[in-house]
């Protein structure tokens, strides 16, 4: 299936510089939150949310066409 | 052993009597008060009379480093301000990091008392340990990249570090700031004017005297584990690809970014002034502090209608780019650079001024202030020219400048005709750009800090809520914080995270440490390595106990300044604007504090500090657990 993802700040960089943190990504059929994000290669603490809604766990299903955003938090600055 | 990452020694400085001398306290005082505004404040306390005017020459001035300033490890070279505050007439302070704070270690001192005001301009030249007050009659009326240029000159050494004020801190805005490097400010509580009212404009720093940890090897083994983590901690990582700013887009979509002065949660240019566009339109190199891996720093170049923004001027943090930006609806980048760099050349807080223009902004929108007031200056929402005009006149307190020049809360006294009710405030402080109406034990920080309102001194809700990920809680139980709760809802927990991460966030700002480096959430070390870290460079036998004892110690001398100004529970408050419902669009649409919660949160907030519930002070019982007992004989 294919999802949208949505890469912000610096996670952006995981996509090619042209495409500036915004794709589509073939997944499998199966796959869970997790296996998104180890396909995109994202480590340690970001904020995830799938169509609009941030999420808690990293174990529910994709859904085809669902619109996955990664974000950097901000804690200050 | 002597303790050799400290140099055991101070500077004093009497302007009025143009003497200088040098004081040795024992190594109990540096164990008791680490450092920062702590240290500061035992002198403050002592010494500045009560109920003065915060222009009055008697207005003690501290400058002080922390113990670790000027070692090698990432986030350490930080530098606390303090005296009472012309913005607030509370205690003022403010930190900001570069490379002066590490260099003033390395010139032979630790901290820097200032007293009285000189009879005509002058700046203070510490070269490795020896003093001179320097006329600075010269510099005067110069902006900041000026006097850097005049100063380096005559000195005839271009690699001194200059801590100075420009034209709004001789002109006495009340929300000046310090520059250094042109670029870093100390830049909240209008410590910039404190200066000026001394005719103090600059203090110069070189040596290269070099401190020692007392377990080299542990540091730098430490130096050495945060610099490898960088590149799989994201929030380390996209601070140093994108800057604080990279958080644009989170802020916006959890409709957290203060719109159309803090009236809103979500900015429609969002996508214009993000980090990620910074980076891939006007950046062209990153900086850093004394020792930093993470280089967070922004250098942009740009033009906006015709004026050069130049790199030695720094890039807007993620709060300029708020204040500047969504606060006053303007979405082009260069516009907010160019108000970065004209606040950098002037010495400005970039918070507070934004904000104030947002402030008159919305006046103007609702016909409270008329071209009349204004000078025919157009303040609607969205004008990059009016914006950029005001700070300039601001700086220079001429026209509807002059107003704008005492911030918001005091320029609302003066206009009236219901201006009041536009402020975004506390303790007459303006709002940074992280929204209570998200973040929900936001608002109580920015009530009851000594210093008004400021984002930097608890760690933000996401690290208690359910959403927090595995490292967040780890994070969070390290500091005994294990109850996570539903986002959005008002629960004693907030408290809690008010009160355990002020303690924690306090004792890295009284050390001279970076929040980014050694905060709570989202940084690169855990807050047991901020123990570690801290027993590697004293040698002392800490605990995660003598953090919270260290950072409560602070906190208390603070509050005790604000105690004996008069200051209570009831000025522990926020604007009325943030017990209305939020406008705009986005999930914190017609989120707003009701009286109660807000009172409630306060109340558990000052029986987890140990204060008095009724008047939100400091007993004397605290103070006396704390070894503050000399506290209430001052008082
Ligand atoms: S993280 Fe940024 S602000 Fe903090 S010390 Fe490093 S470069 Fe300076």
């Amino acid at each position: 299936m294919i999802v949208n993802v949505v890469l912000y700040s610096s996670l952006r960089l995981l996509l090619p510089p042209e495409k500036n943190g915004k794709g589509a990504l073939e997944i499998h059929d199966q796959a869970i939150l997790q296996d998104l994000l180890d396909q995109l290669g994202i480590q340690g603490e970001v904020a995830v949310s799938i169509n609009d809604e941030i999420v808690t766990g990293r174990q529910m299903n994709l859904k085809p066409d669902d619109t996955v955003q990664v974000f950097r938090p901000v804690g200050g600055g | 052993m002597a303790l050799e990452c400290i140099n055991g020694k101070i500077l004093h400085v009497d302007l009025t009597k143009r003497t200088t001398w040098v004081e040795e306290p024992p190594e109990s005082f540096y164990r008791t008060y680490g450092g920062g505004s702590a240290m500061g404040l035992t002198y403050i306390l002592k010494e500045t009379p009560k109920g003065i005017d915060a222009f009055d020459p008697a207005n003690v001035m501290t400058f002080f480093t922390g113990m670790p300033t000027g070692l090698l490890i990432s986030g350490q070279s930080r530098i606390s301000v303090n005296a009472k505050s012309p913005l607030t007439g509370a205690i003022g302070d403010s930190q900001s990091g570069g490379f002066f704070p590490a260099r003033l270690k390395h010139a032979g001192f630790d901290g820097i008392v200032v007293r009285g005001k000189a009879a005509s301009p002058v700046y203070l030249w510490i070269n490795e340990g020896e003093v001179e007050i320097r006329d600075a009659a010269h510099l005067w009326g110069k902006q900041t990249h000026e006097s850097e240029e005049l100063i380096k000159q005559e000195l005839k050494d271009t690699n001194v570090q200059i801590l100075q004020i420009g034209p709004a801190g001789e002109n006495k805005v009340r929300f000046a700031a310090i520059i250094s490097m042109m670029n870093r400010a100390n830049g909240r509580t209008g410590m910039g004017a404190v200066m000026g009212s001394k005719n103090l404009k600059a203090i110069v720093v070189q040596g290269a005297l070099r401190k020692k940890a007392a377990d080299p090897k542990a540091l730098t083994e430490l130096f050495l584990r945060g610099t490898k983590r960088i590149p799989d901690t994201p929030s380390s990582h996209g601070l140093h690809v994108d800057g604080t700013a990279g958080g644009v887009g989170w802020q916006n979509f959890t409709g957290g970014l203060p719109t159309r002065n803090y009236n809103e949660g979500q900015f429609e240019g969002h996508e214009t002034i993000g980090g990620d566009v910074m980076t891939n339109t006007i950046l062209v190199k990153r900086d850093t502090c004394f020792s930093c891996t993470i280089r967070c720093k922004r250098v942009v170049e740009t033009e906006y209608k015709g004026i050069k923004v130049e790199g030695r001027f720094g890039g807007p943090e993620y709060e300029t780019i708020g204040t500047f930006g969504s606060y006053c609806a303007i979405s082009d980048l260069s516009a907010i650079a160019l108000a970065n760099q004209m606040c950098n050349q002037n010495g400005l807080d970039t918070i507070t001024c934004g904000a104030t223009i947002a402030w008159a902004m919305e006046s103007f929108e609702k016909g409270q202030l008329t071209l009349e007031d204004t000078g025919g200056i157009d303040l609607h929402f969205g004008n990059a020219d009016a914006m950029l005009k005001m700070v300039e006149l601001i700086a220079k307190r001429e026209g509807f400048g002059n107003i704008l020049a005492e911030g918001s809360a005091k320029a609302s006294k003066i206009i009236g005709r219901g201006t009041e009710d536009n402020l975004a405030t506390a303790k007459g402080q303006e709002a940074p750009a992280h929204m209570p109406q998200v973040k929900r034990s936001m608002g109580l920080i920015y009530a009851v800090n000594p210093f008004g309102a400021d984002h930097t001194q608890t760690e933000h809700d996401g690290s208690i809520e359910e959403t927090a990920g595995e490292d967040a809680r780890l994070r969070m139980s390290q500091i005994g914080m294990t109850n996570f709760i539903k986002p959005g809802v008002i629960d004693k927990e907030r408290s809690k995270l008010v009160a355990v991460t002020q303690k924690v966030l306090s004792c890295v700002d009284m050390m001279g440490l970076c929040s980014f480096v050694w905060g709570v959430g989202w940084v690169l070390y855990f807050p047991a390595e901020l123990v570690e870290m801290l027993r590697a460079v004293t040698g002392w036998d800490l605990s995660m106990e003598d953090v919270f004892e260290y950072g409560e110690r602070r906190i208390n001398l603070l509050r005790a300044f604000n105690m004996r100004e008069g200051f209570t529970r009831k000025d522990d408050d926020l604007a009325p604007k943030f017990f209305r419902p939020l406008q705009g669009t986005g999930p914190s649409k017609g989120i707003h504090y009701t009286r109660e919660e807000f009172e409630g949160m306060k109340d558990e907030y000052y029986r987890l500090m140990g204060w008095d519930i009724q008047t939100g002070n400091p007993t004397p019982e605290k103070l006396a657990e704390l070894k503050l007992d000399w506290v209430v004989e001052v008082m």
